[in-house]
């Protein structure tokens, strides 16, 4: 428990991460051989369409899962200590201290009956602060601080706001200081913009780029909006029926996508940029994980399909540096779509 | 496209001669004048009363066959135009037109029922909140044609039938079916039926796929674009997406705290945007990954102030970073900076071609 993470080093790592859930006919398998990490100050965006498994990955990372209905195997690091080392009371302190999870809808992360400053100065006098021995003054102070460094201004007046006095973006930059007071070293955001307008959402972006920045904290990032994860993170991880289908650099994400599903889900967003370009859908549904079928789990949605893809399941293999990929028969690599200066 | 102004006397023009659009434009069918929208509120004392300025001289027309889209963030009053069209409520003064047949405006206005509804339906962002989760599909559908007075049952029959096979329900499945037995893009899809239907003049779509899921909310844009071009809908979308706006729209607006700041072409929109706050929301939007346009990041500050008391002069000063003293002295009214492209601003970001 010695644990800051070394400067540089990996803040979590998960490895062969399986979660199945208890239903009436026996468990349904909804993550299965998930591995991933996240280096200090590096931000990872996890895509893919409802269903896939991305909240579940976070929250059985967390250790967040109701054990009488999951089932959760496989080892996770968070700050460089094996959590399956750790008792159940140590492993949530732990937890609670490097960690905190941002929701997409603020206002239900908040006491609606509880000024907001104070929610924050609580966290401060139960977590990181204890340990300092912060009083009640200082505790305030420091609170004030931390919106500040969100970007609220007017913080002492804010203070005494209640969450229904603020807006949505404000909400979410509250929830992100309570995050901060927790002291926590990697913040895991599941679709922390989805509710916000388009500027709102660029600047709490913002902020998240600018916490990385400047206090070295790591992010998660579950998104839907493929535009969204290739401009922000480092990262990226498509999920597709619990699996990881595609990962590779963020940068990289536009032009050299080689699994058929990242290219389909690339197409199915409206695009901003693009001239009268309808997006293209992507036919059929995600597979029921009740019942599983053999081969590979897009088969049956996807264009390119050869008829090894019905019988045998494609492997996640490397393709290049940092890109990994399951696929039979991946996509050449395309040449990079021109991006004009505006 | 004729010129428009947000001064006094135009809307008292629009309502004597609701057709007199000039020349080779195509006819409007909607046309909104004017429009003012406020509501009374609780003030911050005990009793006293304050005015929220919702609408505050909105002005535009949708052509027949036309997707005009309003965007804006919340707050905007995109929302509270297209209910004063559908006069719940009523807009407090201004005048719409549809067809040429004037719309109920003002305060003691009441729904025009007796002509079997207004000609305009809705589609919503949540379809289970707009259809009774105790209804059949069928049912639902069939309500409309009801109202609108169709009364044989086979004419209606054949109605659903027809409306469901075009939004791809097949009917023998999903005619019987209950709400809370759809996923989200199929009860969208009856929702859109049900809207279609009686064939209205408008229909008005509110951001009818940001509650979807990726692949289906393309399916629905494209089932949307599909009927636009079938049934010559003309339609009002408003949504906050604007990648969903360039997909759909002919023409969109702009607005911002009750005032539309630019109306264009959409992809002249995108391609050169005149007025900074419309900058800024593009420039806010990650660059699609379809090749892609960087903008340049024009930052606004702060937040949308109360509508309880808005900014003097143009509504966007206090954040806008061309601000200036006149700013805040006039109000900027729309000006015509190249054909159907206008703008409301003292400064905008693109030169005029007409004099001013």
């Amino acid at each position: 428990m010695t644990a800051d993470a070394i400067p540089g080093g990996e803040i979590v790592r998960v490895e062969n991460l399986n979660v199945k859930v208890r239903g009436r006919s026996g468990w349904t398998h909804l993550v299965r051989d998930l591995s991933y990490s996240v280096d200090a100050g590096g931000c990872l965006a996890i895509v893919g369409e409802s269903g896939a498994g991305k909240s579940l990955t976070i929250r059985a990372t967390l250790g967040l899962l109701d054990p009488r209905s999951f089932q959760v195997s496989g080892k996770v690091w968070l700050g460089g200590v094996d959590l399956s080392t750790l008792r159940p009371a140590q492993r949530n302190a732990h937890v609670t201290r490097y960690a905190s999870l941002v929701f997409q809808d603020p206002s239900r992360s908040l006491n609606p009956i509880m000024r907001v400053g104070p929610q924050i100065t609580e966290t401060l006098l139960k977590g990181s602060g204890k340990e300092q021995g912060l009083t009640r003054a200082q505790a305030r102070e420091r609170s004030i601080e931390l919106m500040r460094s969100v970007g609220l201004g007017a913080a002492e007046e804010r203070y005494h706001s209640y969450p229904h006095e603020l807006s949505g973006g404000m909400k979410q930059r509250i929830v992100i200081a309570i995050a901060l007071a927790c002291g926590s070293r990697v913040m895991f955001c599941d679709e922390p913009t989805s509710a916000l307008d388009v500027t709102t959402q660029a600047q709490i972006m913002d902020l998240l780029d600018d916490l990385r920045a400047t206090r070295g904290i790591s992010t998660v990032v579950i998104t839907h909006d493929l535009a969204l994860a290739a401009s922000r993170a480092e990262r990226v991880l498509v999920m597709y029926a619990g699996q990881v289908v595609e990962a590779l650099p963020a940068a990289d994400l536009a032009a050299s996508a080689r699994m058929p599903y990242t290219e389909a889900l690339i197409y199915a967003a409206p695009d901003p940029d693009a001239d009268g370009g309808l997006p293209r859908p992507i036919d059929g549904r995600p597979p029921d994980p009740r019942s599983p079928r053999p081969g590979c789990s897009f088969q049956p949605r996807c264009g390119y399909a050869a008829a090894d893809c019905a019988t045998q399941e494609p492997a996640l293999t490397s393709v290049g540096s940092g890109h990994s990929l399951r696929c039979w028969h991946p996509l050449a690599a395309r040449p990079a779509p021109e991006v004009a200066q505006r | 496209m004729t010129r428009r102004t947000t001064t006094p006397t135009a809307g008292q023009a629009a309502q004597e001669a609701p057709a007199a659009d000039g020349g080779d434009t195509p006819p409007a069918l909607l046309r909104v004048t004017d429009l003012v929208q406020e509501f009374t509120v609780k003030g911050s004392r005990p009793f006293a009363r304050a005015r929220v300025s919702a609408v505050a001289g909105v002005s535009f027309s949708i052509a027949r066959g036309e997707t005009f889209a309003l965007v804006g963030e919340t707050g905007s009053g995109k929302t509270t135009i297209a209910r004063a069209l559908l006069a719940s409520p009523p807009a407090l003064s201004g005048s719409v037109t549809l067809n040429g047949r004037p719309l109920p405006v003002g305060k003691r206005a009441k729904p025009d029922a007796a002509q079997g509804g207004s000609g305009i339906q809705m589609v919503f962002q949540d379809p289970f909140g707009a259809l009774d989760p105790r209804w059949t599909i069928a049912g639902s559908v069939a309500e409309p044609l009801i109202t609108a007075g169709v009364t044989d049952p086979a004419e209606r029959r054949r109605r659903i039938a027809e409306i469901m096979h075009l939004v791809g329900l097949d009917v023998s499945r999903f005619a019987q079916r209950l709400p809370r037995e759809l996923s989200g893009g199929q009860a969208q899809r009856a929702a859109i039926a049900r809207a279609l239907v009686a064939e209205p003049d408008l229909l008005i779509l509110d951001e009818p796929v940001t509650a979807l899921d990726v692949s289906v909310q393309a399916q629905i844009l494209a089932l949307l674009f599909t009927l636009r071009q079938r049934l010559s809908l003309t339609s009002l979308l408003i949504a906050h997406d604007l990648a969903v706006v360039r997909a759909l729209a002919d023409r969109t607006a702009i607005m911002y705290l009750g005032r539309i700041c630019e109306t264009a072409p959409t992809a002249e929109l995108f391609r050169s945007p005149a007025h900074p706050y419309t900058a800024a929301l593009l420039s806010a939007i990650p660059p699609g990954l379809r090749g892609g346009v960087q903008r340049e990041r024009v930052r606004i500050t702060g937040r949308q102030p109360s509508p309880l008391n808005p900014p003097s002069g143009c509504r966007f000063r206090t954040r806008c970073p061309a601000a200036q003293d006149t700013c805040a002295e006039a109000v900027p009214e729309l000006r015509e900076l190249a054909p159907g492209h206008e703008v409301a601003c003292h400064f905008p970001l693109l030169p005029l071609t007409t004099a001013p």
